[in-house]
This record gives structure tokens, sequence and C-alpha cells, in this order.
């Protein structure tokens, strides 16, 4: 029992803030959100080089090898500064998947490209996707929306589930996004935030495409998920950290609250509280998830506090930083907008409040 | 970061957990808002059972009376005794004084005082409010002047719990020759029996006693000075065992979440469904298994970072606000699942869960575990966040 940080991740901390803080101010922040598609390349390129990448991959394929909870302690960064691109999407979810249900040459084709920066993945799911084998190979079809940064992607992983009378379960298929019959079309989103829906027109793929095995695929898609949800609390409790730090400054420096309010102090001391117990219940999902031990319920409880969380920091932020927030130059609806964003990716509150149940 | 106990430490759990099952039947359980004689006095029993095993004060030194173990043994024999809805008996003396002695006092206060709380010989109280005072404030009313070698205790103060049982006192006096300044409290620890103390009853609503405590030329020798004058606030305020007193606090109420999930699991008032199959219900149900688990988590840090030394003092704040809007939350919704039955005591036909949903809406009325909902704010905010201090 010692719910302190090592110093390892301390330093990873405090290296990250620090780069951060000169390479993703929130001048760039908007500039990427201003783009079109997400995506700082420079950015992104400097991260692969920190090792950012792949710092919970195997270090066999050029990763750091480390914990999910390292992980965690970057991701806090990360969404403190409202890194923008496609982290969790490629870097965590996707690769993960890869790592947990493609076959050995398929990792060595994927993660070193990923970790490295020079590929891109992203994952597409839902009930409408479905695969059939035709001779010699497989047959894509259907759509998928909420696919998020597609328009960067080089690979788009697909779940698909059987069409009917075929094989028993999720298949996992790896398809080139610029293959004929692949359709984008952007979601118009908060924020700007690039998320597509994405057609794919009876693909002919061969059987190579499977992740795995055919039907073999739930099992690496829910550990994937899994440690997607964690990092993209860990995100969460960055973002909203922030946030409290500059309520708290703004509201401690005189000006409209003078020499203080208390009203506007309890604010900031919910805050705080709902702020730490956030980030236990985030660091204890990933402390499970590292031991291995049964995390399911833990991920649950983080994730449906995760979403309260943010809603609470967004609420506390414009309450105190007033009309000036609703303005287009104020950072505050820069957090606002990507709270929302996280709150319904992975699963929102009402949907883990009943896997913790259920479970 | 470590979420889980160590082997030891997992071992003292099971122990415990065994030892409590068999010594402690339902009937002599406690029960919210109903504090009795019978209950407290049973409470000693268990006391002294655990005691004579050194393990009441397990996480304090082998000689005094403990068993050279460290702060998570002592949080976890605090949350099983909370689970286990062992009546308090000894809490202010074990939570309280035992670990400000054992940080601020003198080697003689050590040896004097010490063990016999780690066995059980001993029951304290503390008086450290005053009326129309809050708990963040210093005392004006009850002063000590220093005469000589001794000091002379004039005033009066309230809410001392449990003083009727209590062989001493632990208490808080203005020494500070400048009584406009906020802070200048000392600490004491005095016999009750001290001539010139009166205790006059001043009845709580979960059936506690406590009271209106008068001082009047009271004289203590400069011995029961703890630590140095003026600074008892701070020994106070920043005792780690605060986070200790949060688990027990965590542990009951959760007893009594797990006994109404299960009610909710097997009742099925109109013999249709379960209750805790009924959307609404199972809602209601999750929300308050987060909040429990983040309560847990919580009270857990306090004694964890207290343990390493590292925090800067509001952990325990966090635990202690989110704790008391907590218990309310649960009670709430026990209430909004049952109807006119959460109004129903201890006794009464037809009560469910041993009227432990209504004493929780008594108990619930009880946030000043230390300082009120407000008062944890105010210190979140001004010594945590360094937020201004204000000056009402």
């Amino acid at each position: 029992m010692n719910f302190s940080l090592t110093s390892g991740q301390e330093i990873l901390r405090t290296t990250a803030r620090e780069f951060l803080s000169e390479e993703c101010p929130t001048s760039l922040v908007r500039s990427a959100e201003e783009s079109g598609d997400g995506h700082v390349a420079e950015l992104w390129q400097n991260m692969a080089r920190l090792g950012w990448l792949g710092i919970a991959m195997p270090e066999r394929y050029g990763g750091a090898g480390r914990s999910l909870t390292d992980q965690a302690v970057l991701f806090e960064e990360l969404g403190r500064a409202l890194v923008p691109g496609p982290m969790i999407t490629s870097s965590v979810l996707s690769a993960h998947i890869v790592l947990y249900g493609g076959t050995e040459q398929q990792k060595q084709n994927l993660l070193p490209g990923m970790i490295q920066g020079n590929l891109i993945l992203t994952l597409a799911r839902g009930e409408r996707l479905e695969t059939s084998s035709q001779s010699g190979g497989l047959i894509l079809g259907g759509e998928s929306s909420f696919v998020r940064h597609a328009g960067i992607a080089n690979h788009i992983i697909c779940a698909t589930r059987p069409a009917i009378g075929a094989w028993p379960d999720t298949t996992l298929v790896l398809v080139d996004s610029q293959t004929d019959g692949v359709i984008m079309t952007a979601m118009e989103s908060i924020a700007n935030y690039p998320q597509y829906t994405v057609e794919f027109d009876d693909i002919s793929l061969s059987n190579t495409a499977v992740l795995g095995e055919i039907a073999e695929g739930r099992v690496a898609l829910e550990m994937a998920i899994q440690q997607a949800t964690v990092v993209q609390c860990a995100e969460t409790i960055g973002r909203c950290k922030k946030v409290l730090e500059m309520v708290v400054e703004y509201a401690s420096s005189g000006g409209r609250f003078g020499r203080g309010s208390q009203s506007v102090q309890h604010r900031c001391a919910d805050l705080k509280m709902a702020l730490e117990g956030g980030r236990l219940l985030t660091y204890q999902a990933a402390s499970r998830l590292d031991q291995g031990s049964p995390a399911s319920e833990a991920i649950a409880m983080a994730k449906a506090q995760s979403g309260t969380l943010s809603r609470l920091a967004t609420e506390t932020g414009h309450s105190i930083f007033g009309a000036a927030s609703f303005t287009v130059e104020h950072d505050m609806q820069l957090y606002s907008a990507r709270a929302k964003i996280a709150e319904a990716n992975l699963g929102d509150t009402e949907y883990h409040l009943d896997q913790m149940i259920a479970g | 970061m470590d979420f889980d106990y160590s082997p030891d430490q997992l071992q003292f759990k099971n122990e415990l957990r065994e030892f409590l099952i068999a010594e402690v039947p339902e009937d002599k359980q406690a029960v919210f808002g109903l504090a009795t004689e019978a209950q407290y006095r049973f409470g000693r029993e268990i006391n002294l059972k655990l005691a004579a095993r050194r393990w009441l004060a397990v996480g304090f030194p082998e000689e005094y009376g403990g068993d050279g173990k460290s702060l998570i043994e002592q949080g976890i024999l605090a949350e099983e005794l909370g689970y286990r809805l062992v009546p308090e008996a000894g809490t202010v003396g074990l939570n309280v004084v035992l670990p400000t002695i054992m940080a601020f006092g003198s080697s003689e206060q050590k040896e004097t005082y010490l063990s016999p709380i780690a066995k059980s010989q001993v029951e304290y109280c503390q008086a450290f409010s005053e009326p129309n005072i809050g708990s963040d404030r210093a005392p004006s009313g009850l002063r000590a002047e220093r005469d000589v070698g001794d000091y002379v205790l004039n005033g009066t103060q309230t809410f001392t719990g449990n003083a009727f049982h209590a062989d001493y006192m632990f208490l808080l006096a203005s020494t500070e020759s400048h009584p406009e300044k906020n802070w200048g409290v000392s600490l004491f620890v005095i016999d009750t029996k001290t001539p010139g103390i009166n205790l006059q009853p001043n009845p709580l609503i979960n059936g506690e006693m406590s009271t209106h405590t008068s001082f009047d030329n009271v004289r203590l020798p400069g011995s029961c000075l703890i630590g140095v004058e003026n600074r008892g606030r701070e020994y106070t305020m920043t005792n780690p065992h605060n986070a200790i007193s949060e688990l027990g606090r965590y542990g009951a109420v959760r007893r009594v979440f797990d006994d109404f999930t299960d009610f909710c699991n097997d009742s099925a008032p109109d013999g249709g469904q379960p209750l805790a199959e009924h959307p609404l219900v199972r809602h209601q149900l999750a929300q308050r298994r987060l909040g429990m688990e983040t309560w847990k988590l919580l009270s857990w840090q306090g004694v964890s970072i207290e343990g390493h030394l590292s925090g800067n003092g509001t952990e325990v704040a966090w635990a202690c606000l989110f704790g008391s809007q907590e218990r309310l939350r649960f009670a709430e919704m026990a209430m909004e699942v049952l109807g006119p039955y959460a109004t129903l005591r201890n006794g009464s036909h037809l009560v469910p869960l041993l009227g432990n949903i209504e004493g929780i809406h008594r108990e619930t009325l009880n946030r000043q575990s230390s300082g009120t909902a407000d008062i944890q704010r105010d210190n979140i905010a001004q010594m945590g966040l360094g937020m201004p201090r204000l000056g009402y």
C-alpha cells in the first residue's frame, strides 16, 4: 500500500511537462484544431524520438517496455497540454490490438513503424461491419462511424462480425486506408475532432489481412480497450488538473475576486477532491492491469468517475472564469470541448456504471 | 504505486476478521444512531482482547504496548473494526492521544501515557471545541495562564464527547499572550478528576453523551503541556491518524452499504423482480459503489502518504470531506429505495437492516468529524491549493 509515484515516474512527469510546455503551447493546439486533420507532424516525430509512442510496448519491437502505470503518468501530461494527434487511438488502442492479436510477422511489420512515428493506425468497430469468406480470401463490407483520425491513418483495423452462418466471433481485419472501396466521410465534431464514417464497399482481401486468426479477435480487442480506457482516464486527470491550476491562479491573483472568495475556494476544493479520487481510481486500474490481476471493475469505476470529473472541471472553470471563458481566445473552452470527446470515448459514465454492476 | 496489502498485512487482516467474526455476535454489534452504555462496555471488552494480542496499537512500538508494525496495519484495524460494527470505545486515546504524544510528547510523557492506551486500560475524551467557534479557530473562552511552574485553566468547552467515561482529557486552551492572535493554542493532557472541572450533560442525537465542560481555577503542573506552547492546533490538525479515524467511519458505512446491497438483491417487495434488478436501483447502487471505492482510496491515501511523510497535510481533508458527503448520499439513496421504511428505528416492527438506515440519517447530521465540510474545503483551498486566507 503505497500511493506515491516512483522516482522514475517523477522524472518522466517532469521531462514530459518541460518538453510540452515548450513544444505544445495552446497556440499549437489551436492551429491543429484549425488544420482539419487534428495532427501536427513535427510534434508527432518529436514524441516518437522521446520514445513516447511505444512507451508501454515491448523492447523487441522498439518500445520502451514500461508499465501501463508509467504510460498513465505520461498521458496525464499529454492531457494537461491538450496534445493533438492520435496518441490514444494509434499508439495505445491500435498498438495493443496488434500486440495482443497479431501474428509475430504482423507485429514486426506494424509495431516498429508505429513506434517510430512512420505508421498511424486506427480502429473501426460497429455492428455494421461484416466479413465473409470467398475463394482464397475475404470480403469486407459495411460501415463504421466515429473512426478517429482515419484521415491520417495508414491502416484501419476493422473489428468485424461474421456474415450470418459463417464463423462464430469477432474477426480483426487490417485494411490499408488507401484501398479502393474505402470511403471516408468526415463527421464534423466538437473542437474539430477528427472523426469519420468509413464505408467499406465489399473489399476483397487476402487471408493475410486477418490479424491473428479468423473469429479469434475478441480477446485482443477487449484487452486493448481496457488499456486504452485507463490511458483515457489518465489524460482526463491531466486535463482537469490543468483546469484547476488555471482557476486557482485566476481566483488568487486579485482582479474579479479581490482578496479571495469563499464560494470560489470551495468550488476549487470540491474539484481538487474529485480529481484526487479520480487519480487514485485510475492508478488502481493501471496497477491491476500491470499486475495481471482482475481489473474490469476497477477500470469501469475509473472511467465512470472520469466523466463526472470532466463535467465538474468544465462547470467549475466556466463559472469562475465567467463570460471570458465563452470567448474563442480563452483557453478554458479548449479544455471543455476536449472533455466531451474524452467523456464519450470508450464508454461514457452510464455505460461503465452498468459494467460495474454486470461485473 | 501499490494498491495491495503485503502478504503479512493480508494475513493480519484475515486473522483480525476471523477474530472479530467470532467475538462480535450480531446482537452486540453497533447500530448506527444508537449508542448505548451496554455497547460501549462491549467495545471496551473487545479492546482488551485486542490489546492482549498487541493488536490494538498494532502500528506502535512494542515498548509502548504495540506490535511494532506500520500505520497500514493500524488502518487495517480501524477499517475492520468499523466493518465488523464493533461498538466504538477508546478511539480518542488510540487515534488522537497516542500518535500525538508519540510525535510531540516528552520521553516522560511517553512513558506515562502510552502503554495504558495500547493496553486499553484508560479512556480519553477530547475537549477541542468551544460554543460558536469553528474547529479551525482558536478558542477564546478557555484560557491557560502560567502561574510559576503550573497552568491555571478558566473557561468553558463544549461537545466534549465521552467525558463521563474518560479518565483523561486531551484539551486545547488558549495560551497566547496576545489574545487577538489566532493560533495561540496549546495542547494539554489532564486527569478528568482534577478539582475545578465540571461536566454538564449535553446529549447527542445518536444516544452518545457529550458534555459542556467548565473549568474553574483548574491547576495543572507544567508537565501536562504537550510539546511547546501555542502549537497545539498544529499538532492536532496534522495528526496522520485522522485518516485512520476516517477509515473506521468508512468501514462502518461500507458494511451497511454492503448489507443494503444484499437486501436489494434478496428483496422482491411485490413478489416480482428483486429491487436490485430495477434499473433505477441498479444505477444508484453502482453510483454508491463507486463513491464507496473513492472514499476508501482517499482514506487510504491519507494513511499511505502520511506513512511516507510526503503529503502536504490536506490529503486527510480530501478523505474527510468526501466521506461526509458520501455517507449522506448513501443514506438519501437508501431512503429513495426503502421509502417510509427508512424512517423505522431499531427494534421497530418491520424495520429493515436493523434500523441502520434510520440511524445513518441521524449520524450524517454530524458532519463535524475533523472539522465541518466547509472547514475542510477552506483547508483544502488555502493550505492545499495555496489560495488566500480569508479574513472572516
